[in-house]
Formats: C-alpha cells, structure tokens, sequence
C-alpha cells in the first residue's frame, strides 16, 4: 500500500489537508507468513469516524487487509489518524 | 526464546533531519510535516518531526532484535508524543505471563519509547507466540 504515488490520499479524498493529520494508533496483526514471490492484495476501508474534545478532534479508522494470491489473509492493519477539527472543510 | 520473563532494552542514534528525509523516501510516508521546514511551520508546529511510523519501526527492531520474526502474532501501539530531533530513544519492555490461544502459547511484551527526558513517546504491545521453534 506503501508502494502507491500518494499512501494518504484517501484523506484528500475526503477532504482533509494531510498536514492536519496526526497518526493516533497503529496495529499489525501477522495472520500468516508472506514469502518471497507471494502477490499481495491490499484492500483498505474507512470503518469508523468518530469525533472526542466537544468536536475538536475527529477520528478516522481505518481497516486493511492484506490477501495473497490464494485469497489466503496474510495480515490485517489498522490504523487511527487524528483531525484537528478546524482542518475540515465543514467545519 | 525460551524465557518467559523477557526484558528488551535498546536504545537508538539521535533523530535528524537526515533520518526523517531517509524514512520519508523508504516508507512512503510523504507527508511534508516531516521533512519540510515551510510545511511544518504552516501546520503550526515549531520544527519538522519524526514520523509515529519510524519510532514504531525502531519499536520493532528492538522487538526482533529479541524475539524472531516469524513468532510474532501481533503489534500495536499509541502515538502518545510527538519525537523532535535530537530525541534520543530508548526502547524497553517485559513480556508478561504466557497464556493460551490459538492452540499455542503466547507471551504478551508490553513496551516504551522515551526520549532522553523520560518522556514517552510510544505506547506498544506485541503478542510472540512461543516455542515456535525459537
């Protein structure tokens, strides 16, 4: 996922300047072992967003995972970013 | 690994301006707040900073440098500071009791980045399994 041009463009996506993001949490979970000429394929979802701080915060969690080329699940990632509020465009 | 009561200690080079344009270019990560004076100064920060992913990354050498890689099940950790340069790391952590799951026995390390002010920094957990040929 770290191979795309721009890894945090999902957050432009949605509207969000990636200077005003901060990363909150990070897990790695190794479901199985990744070989030498294994194909992986990383399939990433926003799963929650959830504001704290009386709206001055919000929390975008994001689920990935990562299958390789015999739709095997070979790892599972989240991560948290941290929005300061006045960043969005909404606001 | 075959000591349940596992210590690991490990400290790392001071961050620089190098290091952050380094991991900038490995990981991907390109985020201008870290290599960009302009960019972090706009943002309202003082200076650029380390990347959370590059401390967690020296998080992880300090794990594998005690356990092998193929017996870590799990890693995960809090960003609970922001690391500036000059930040001199230390990473220590204790493995807790071992329990059952998954039909093997695991151990969880519960570990800290601080800086040289004992300030942490990073906030990790990783579960190992055990007697996985280790």
């Amino acid at each position: 996922m770290l191979d795309a041009e721009n890894p945090l463009a999902f957050l432009e996506e949605i509207g969000v300047p990636t200077e005003q993001s901060l990363h909150a949490d990070q897990t790695f979970s190794y479901r199985l072992p990744i070989y030498v000429g294994d194909r992986l394929t990383f399939n990433a979802r926003v799963v929650d967003i959830f504001q704290r701080k009386g709206g001055l915060l919000t929390f975008v969690i994001q689920d990935v995972e990562v299958l390789n080329q015999d739709n095997q699940l070979v790892a599972e990632i989240r991560r948290t970013l941290v929005v300061k509020q006045k960043a969005l465009p909404s606001a | 690994m075959t000591n349940p009561s596992l210590q690991i200690e490990q400290s790392f080079p001071p961050i620089t301006r190098t290091t952050l344009a380094l991991y900038a270019g490995a990981s991907g990560d390109i985020n201008p707040v870290h290599i960009d004076l302009d960019a972090a100064r706009a943002a309202g920060f003082d200076d650029v900073f380390a990347q959370g992913m590059l401390v967690m990354a020296y998080m992880a050498r300090a794990i594998t440098g005690s356990v092998p890689p193929h017996c870590l099940r799990s890693f995960t950790s809090r960003f609970a500071a922001i690391t500036h340069l000059g930040d001199v790391l230390t990473c220590s952590g204790s493995g807790g009791q071992l329990y059952e799951e998954n039909g093997e026995r695991r151990v969880a390390i519960d570990l800290q980045m601080k800086n040289q002010h004992g300030e942490v920094k990073l906030v990790g957990r990783a579960v190992c399994a055990f007697g996985q040929g280790s």
